[in-house]
């Protein structure tokens, strides 16, 4: 995504596309791609996966980098989890077949950060979602329109940048 | 329910991708690698040529060049062209896979006409190395300024600090005193009483008209002059004795001498200095900078192999989370090159056409179970070089064996030590056995270095003596041939290094023989000094003696007389009276 596209797709996203559940899948999805490490293919996959949604761009890259920066504690219990499922006796024979095919070594399953990260973030996806729904609620009554009216979000609405690339 | 204005943006990203690689990426790997290559060895490096194919993924490297941080306008090593092809289908499970790769015209220390001196942050020493330039230091600073400081005209001799020259000046002290008691003791005015006593008697001897009393008194003055006789014989003894006991000061002063050259040669000690600091100082720097290379190299490559390579599921270290490995069937490692060919000239200086394999290179030993063997073999008239090594990495305890023999070799301009102690080597044939063995965290390594139909200008400024220096430079400079041992044992990490060149031996011995000769000599003159000053003293106290004795001898000998005449005289009347 080219740096306009994502101003653009920002600024939109705070003004538009803002249901409580846009907001919510948003979240969801950005604690989820944030508590795991980006540079493998899982990572991009999942990016690629919450872009492809009606998620909310600009919420879903706040929050990829709100849990990013939480990543150090997170994956103090990640790495534990993620070395508990991939020294599992009974999935040996089903990771084995995955560590032999093609591409899925890409994704980094094997990382114990990685696979742990991605078993937390689904497993709290579905109760994330929901509290962050009530959240986006809260957002659309108090905090929506003060965002809207701030001077940053004025500033790029007036930009002629932005006018032309809007055209 | 597509999202366009996600789609676009993305097909767009393709594009750019495509065209990215299509333009940018061979000068972006280029750039990559030289940066890397610059990092690791701290020099300038350069790369003509970058290509790379996507479709039948390979690269080739085109005249690469990387500096020799050491020397300025020369190049570590160079290669015209570097080759190979990654299998696509490990790249697909993220393997990269080289079955074939060939560097030709691979040369070391070439020249090179810009400056490779770059600024970079310089690796750090390891502490062994550090410690070890520390005691070579310590060494050059403590041992040459004990040099300086033992030098032989730095002994002095105090006169006043002599034991031998004090004790005759207590000597002399104490004849005076003694003279005079001897001179009172000689005085024999106390016998005048009883000699008057005695003539008085002999007198009433004469008078006593009873011929029967008069015997009897007679008696008893004959045995009142035996006990004075007796009592006069045992003080002339006395005095006598008295005047001989000086024989008994210069025994002492004996002992005395004896002492004072005992300690002003300790004073005198030939420094010593073990051949081994003397390897240190004078070929430790420059071996253990090129040790230090070597050995920051090995270190860069041990970063790529696992700790416990035989362990069936590992973990390896990463910045987040650990990875764990599964069993592969017919699988790859992570990287493996599994032969390459290399050929070039070896050096401008010894152009020996070599040829060498690398076979078995990889990251994962345990997934890929052969030993890494590198062979090379050139040959070019006298000149030969050769190296075997094989380092097998798969076992619980990784082990390898490096044996390599470079012989023949012309080198020129070496330049070995410096400031006080330096070697220059303008032309010498050298002959390297190199023999490396390790087994887990240990290594013993040995290198021995023959230098051979040598030249060699000496410079020595060790001590303050330039005749003792020249000595040393005299014995070094008609050497043709001298050998250097190395001796790396112990912990990788942390091992010990020990020296021996027998040019040390030689400085060493030529130092002590030099020394020698200069304090044999030094104490020669000192033992004269002393030897003069006691006999300076001794005369004096000599003559002294000489003048008192035979004036108290003569004082004794008339003081005797007189008595002995006058009682003889008594005795000789008091025997004529008794007779008559």
């Amino acid at each position: 995504m080219n740096p306009l596209s994502i101003i653009r797709q920002f600024v939109k996203g705070l003004l538009k596309e803002n249901e409580p559940y846009q907001i919510a899948l948003g979240l969801s999805f950005g604690m989820m791609i944030g508590i795991i490490p980006k540079n493998n293919l899982t990572a991009q996959l999942l990016f690629i996966l919450s872009l492809s949604t009606k998620a909310n761009i600009p919420f879903l890259i706040l929050s990829i980098f709100f849990f990013s920066l939480l990543a150090p504690i997170t994956d103090l219990i990640s790495d534990k989890i993620g070395y508990y499922i991939l020294t599992l006796k009974s999935l040996e024979p089903f990771f084995t077949k995955m560590y032999n095919m093609p591409v899925i070594p890409w994704t980094d399953f094997n990382n114990t950060v990685v696979m742990g990260g991605l078993m937390l973030g689904l497993s709290l996806f579905i109760p994330s979602y929901f509290l962050f729904k009530k959240f986006a609620n809260y957002y659309n009554l108090f905090l929506k329109n003060k965002v809207s009216n701030s001077r940053f979000v004025k500033f790029l609405k007036a930009s002629w940048l932005f006018e032309w690339y809007f055209k | 329910m597509i999202r366009w204005s996600y789609l676009i943006p993305r097909l767009v990203f393709v594009l750019i991708v495509y065209l990215f690689f299509y333009f940018a990426f061979d000068p972006l790997l280029k750039w990559t690698m030289i940066k890397s290559l610059e990092s690791v060895f701290e020099a300038k490096a350069e790369i003509k040529k970058v290509k790379t194919s996507f479709i039948n993924p390979s690269i080739e490297i085109e005249e690469l060049k990387v500096g020799n941080k050491n020397k300025e306008f020369n190049n570590l090593f160079e290669f015209k062209k570097l080759k190979f092809a990654l299998l696509s289908k490990p790249l697909f499970e993220k393997k990269f896979v080289i079955d074939e790769a060939s560097i030709k015209g691979l040369s070391f220390d070439t020249p090179r006409k810009t400056s490779c001196k770059i600024k970079i942050k310089k690796t750090e020493m390891p502490e062994f190395v550090k410690n070890y330039m520390a005691k070579a230091q310590d060494f050059a600073v403590d041992r040459l300024g004990e040099i300086k400081t033992d030098a032989i005209s730095d002994i002095k001799l105090e006169v006043a600090e002599l034991k031998s020259v004090n004790l005759l000046k207590e000597i002399e002290e104490k004849y005076n005193a003694d003279y005079k008691n001897i001179e009172e003791k000689i005085d024999f005015k106390k016998y005048d009483e009883r000699l008057k006593n005695i003539e008085k008697k002999f007198e009433d001897v004469k008078k006593e008209k009873n011929f029967i009393k008069q015997a009897k008194q007679a008696s008893e003055l004959k045995k009142e002059i035996d006990k004075f006789y007796k009592d006069f014989k045992k003080d002339k003894g006395e005095v006598s004795n008295l005047l001989n006991e000086v024989k008994d000061y210069y025994k002492s002063l004996d002992q005395a001498r004896k002492e004072d050259m005992d300690r002003i040669m300790s004073l005198a000690k030939i420094p010593k200095i073990d051949s081994e600091s003397i390897s240190r100082m004078l070929l430790g720097s420059d071996t253990v900078n090129k040790i230090n290379d070597y050995y920051s190299m090995a270190l860069e490559a041990e970063r790529y192999i696992p700790d416990n390579p035989k362990k069936k599921v590992f973990e390896e270290k990463r910045k987040r989370g650990r990875v764990v490995n599964f069993t592969k069937y017919d699988s790859y490692p992570k990287f493996l090159l599994k032969i390459a060919h290399i050929d070039g000239v070896l050096t401008p200086q010894n152009p020996i056409e070599y040829s060498a394999t690398v076979e078995n290179l990889t990251t994962q030993p345990s997934v890929y179970p052969y030993p890494l063997k590198i062979k090379l073999f050139g040959k070019k008239d006298k000149s030969e070089i050769s190296a075997n090594s094989s380092i097998d990495l798969s076992t619980d305890i990784a082990k390898s064996v490096t044996d390599l023999k470079y012989t023949g070799v012309k080198v020129s301009n070496l330049v070995y030590g410096k400031d006080k102690l330096k070697i220059e080597i303008p032309s010498s044939y050298l002959d390297t056995f190199v023999n490396i063995k390790t087994l887990g965290s240990d290594v013993d390594a040995e290198i021995k270095s023959v230098f051979r139909d040598m030249e060699l200008k000496p410079y020595v400024a060790i001590t303050k003596l330039d005749k003792l220096n020249k000595t040393i430079e005299n014995s070094l400079s008609g050497l043709k041939t001298f050998s250097l041992d190395i001796k790396l044992s112990g912990k990788l990490k942390s091992p010990s290094l020990s020296f021996k060149t027998d040019l040390a031996d030689i400085i060493s011995g030529s130092l002590e023989n030099a020394f020698k000769k200069e304090i044999e000599k030094a104490k020669a003159e000192i033992r004269e000094k002393i030897d003069l000053e006691i006999n300076k003293n001794k005369q004096k106290i000599d003559s002294l003696i000489k003048a008192k004795q035979s004036e108290l001898k003569e004082k004794i000998k008339s003081e005797s007389e007189t008595i002995s005449k006058k009682l003889e005289e008594i005795q000789k009347s008091l025997e004529k009276q008794i007779r008559f």
